[in-house]
């Protein structure tokens, strides 16, 4: 069965180019936005399997995009994944505390990321 | 584990409860009290514990192991006395007490290890995904780099290549423009504007092609300095001397205060272009009536030269910017031909490469004062200098340099004769590309390209024509002639290494 992605990410252009990496790895079925509200809002509407957001959002952040969807318990409790473009030790326990399953960075070429959906997904197989 | 029997259905029981299971103290077989309605005997109904009033069932248990008394509820010693259980200890209440309160603390310890242990593992796991990444972009930075250097180094070569094909077309033009303007008398007086304008244009754009091709030649290290043992003197002399009628049309007064004689080992043609820019600049800025002054000084350890004017003077946010190529700031309209943006950074550029320091000092209104200096020429400097750079290039274009040195031996007027040997050689063996000079009667020559293999025969025709020369001018002393050589990479990949080299090789 697909699995449903949604994408948190405010640059038109890094929406795009995560998008078409994912639909190269095989995974069709995306929503888009590009707030946090909006994403808390689709992760609950939507029901996806898996949440992937940036951390530097224009009103609430990725980090806390991360905690109200956790906080609302959904009935398919998706996963989430943090990206970021800067790095910060600080910021990838700040993601975990909050209750993202992983931390990953922005490459150019995405590959960490779809590394982290392949792992992520499938462990929510077994 | 062992199994305790909870006596008393009071506050104590009821804190002994959780604490006996979560710390895995113990397992609780009953509680029992008289008022089934006590905190502790509603607390382990609900936890399934079995309660009773009498304890007398659990007794009969074969796996009871301790029994404690929490309280002193009266009713439950009395059903108590004259049946101890000889295998089972019996705590009584303040030991039940102290009990609670140990475990309790325990329980808190616990728990704070557990809080402690998950945080230590989402720091970890924090630091481990940052490491991860950090590994990623920085992988990734290196890559950038790269392709930036390829990319600087295309630019360097492209605008090195256009500017050289520029030139072709622009000199041209520039030769058909002067020939228009020496017929402009049959132009009209607006023919004749417009011929000088091209003309003032043409010239710009050459200015700013040598300066781009300058600028570009020496950002990829490929401008070479031709370094000779100089005497300053004349040649600001002589820059001030051309420049006097340029100054004096637009009034400022140009002058030099110069020593009888200060030698430095420079490239001449490329400190005649540092004295031009700088003084060509400080006129430009400075007003009518206005002074414009060229020093020169020997300061001992080192050569200063400065160029001071009377001009508008650079404000102190423009200062550092001053080199930086392509910036021009305030320059008042109609001051002469406009600039090209490059000539401070050019110069900046070719005092470094004479391992020299430029700086400015100026105050807005008052005028500016360009400061220089120029290492003093040592003995080692004057055959190091031309040798290292010559394998700086070597090295940059990966291939070979061969230096060859000759002397000669007991020779009346060696040092003469070794001076004549370069122009001999040029005429015959030296290349453009090669270089000679000579110092204290040794003559160097640094042949690019020639490879360990190809030296010797190289030599045997630089023998052949000096011991020519040498017999023309007395017969025989043909045989005074020492000649040695070593390699660039193969024998040393080192200025000094090579020199060492060369001279040990000296032969007949």
């Amino acid at each position: 069965m697909g699995k449903k992605i949604l994408i948190v990410d405010d640059s038109r252009q890094d929406r795009k180019i995560i998008q078409r990496f994912l639909h190269k790895a095989g995974y069709g079925d995306l929503v888009l936005v590009e707030t946090g509200e909006e994403g808390v809002l689709k992760a609950e509407t939507e029901a996806p399997d898996l949440v992937i957001t940036d951390t530097k959002l224009p009103g609430i952040d990725g980090f806390e995009v991360c905690r109200q969807i956790k906080e609302k318990s959904l009935p398919g409790n998706p996963k989430i994944i943090m990206m970021t473009g800067a790095i910060d030790a600080v910021d990838a326990v700040k993601a975990r505390k909050m209750g993202a399953d992983d931390y990953c960075a922005k490459t150019s070429d995405y590959a960490t990321l779809i590394d982290a959906v392949g792992q992520i997904l499938r462990e929510g197989q077994n | 584990m062992r199994n305790i029997l909870i006596v008393g259905g009071n506050q104590t029981a009821e804190m002994l409860i959780p604490l006996l299971k979560e710390t895995g103290t113990g397992n609780i077989l009953g509680v029992v009290g008289p008022d089934p309605e006590a905190p502790a005997l509603k607390l382990a109904r609900s936890l399934d514990i079995p309660v009773a009033a009498d304890w007398k069932k659990f007794l009969a248990d074969e796996t009871l192991g301790q029994i404690i008394v929490t309280g002193e509820d009266p009713a439950a010693f009395k059903s108590l006395s004259g049946e101890k259980p000889a295998r089972a200890g019996i705590l009584d209440a303040s030991a039940a007490k102290f009990l609670a309160e140990t475990l309790r603390a325990r329980r808190e310890l616990e728990t704070l290890l557990d809080e402690t242990r998950e945080e230590l593992s989402t720091q970890m796991w924090g630091l481990q995904k940052t490491n991860q990444a950090l590994k990623l972009l920085y992988g990734e930075l290196e890559e950038k780099n790269k392709k930036l250097q390829e990319l600087d180094k295309l630019k360097s070569n492209f605008v090195s290549h256009v500017s050289h094909e520029l030139r072709a077309p622009l000199t041209i033009i520039k030769g058909y423009v002067l020939t228009l303007f020496d017929e402009t008398h049959h132009a009209t007086p607006e023919q004749a504007e417009y011929v000088e304008i091209i003309r003032e244009s043409v010239d710009r754009l050459a200015r700013m092609i040598e300066n781009l091709l300058d600028i570009s030649k020496i950002e990829a290290g490929m401008l070479e300095l031709k370094k000779t043992v100089t005497d300053l003197v004349p040649l600001t002399e002589n820059v001030v001397a051309s420049l006097k009628h340029e100054a004096g049309k637009k009034g400022v007064a140009l002058s030099a205060s110069l020593p009888d004689r200060l030698e430095a080992f420079v490239d001449p043609d490329r400190i005649i272009q540092i004295l031009t820019n700088l003084v060509v600049n400080a006129v430009k800025f400075t007003p009518e009536n206005g002074r414009v002054t060229v020093t020169l000084s020997d300061e001992g350890k080192e050569i200063r030269c400065g160029v001071s004017d009377s001009g508008v003077g650079i404000s102190r946010e423009n200062l550092e910017q001053m080199f930086t190529p392509f910036k021009q700031f305030g320059q008042p309209a109609g001051q002469g031909p406009k600039g090209t943006g490059l000539g401070l950074a050019i110069t900046k550029e070719l005092i470094h490469m004479h391992h020299g320091e430029i700086r400015v000092e100026s105050e807005p209104g008052r005028g500016s004062r360009f400061l220089f200096t120029l290492p003093k020429p040592t003995a080692e400097s004057i055959i190091t200098d031309p040798i290292e750079s010559k394998i700086r290039l070597a090295e940059k274009k990966n291939t070979d340099l061969s230096l060859v040195v000759v002397a000669l031996k007991d020779f009346p007027e060696g040092k003469r004769a070794v001076t004549e040997m370069i122009p001999v050689l040029k005429k015959t063996l030296l290349r453009p590309k090669d270089a000679a000079f000579s110092h204290d009667g040794v003559l160097y020559l640094l042949f690019e390209n020639l490879e360990k293999k190809d030296a010797p025969a190289a030599i045997g025709k630089i023998r052949q024509a000096l011991t020519d020369f040498l017999n023309a001018k007395t017969p025989g002393s043909g045989n005074a002639l020492l000649l040695g050589c070593a390699t660039y990479p193969d024998d040393a990949e080192t200025c000094d290494d090579l020199l060492a080299k060369a001279r040990a090789s000296l032969s007949q």
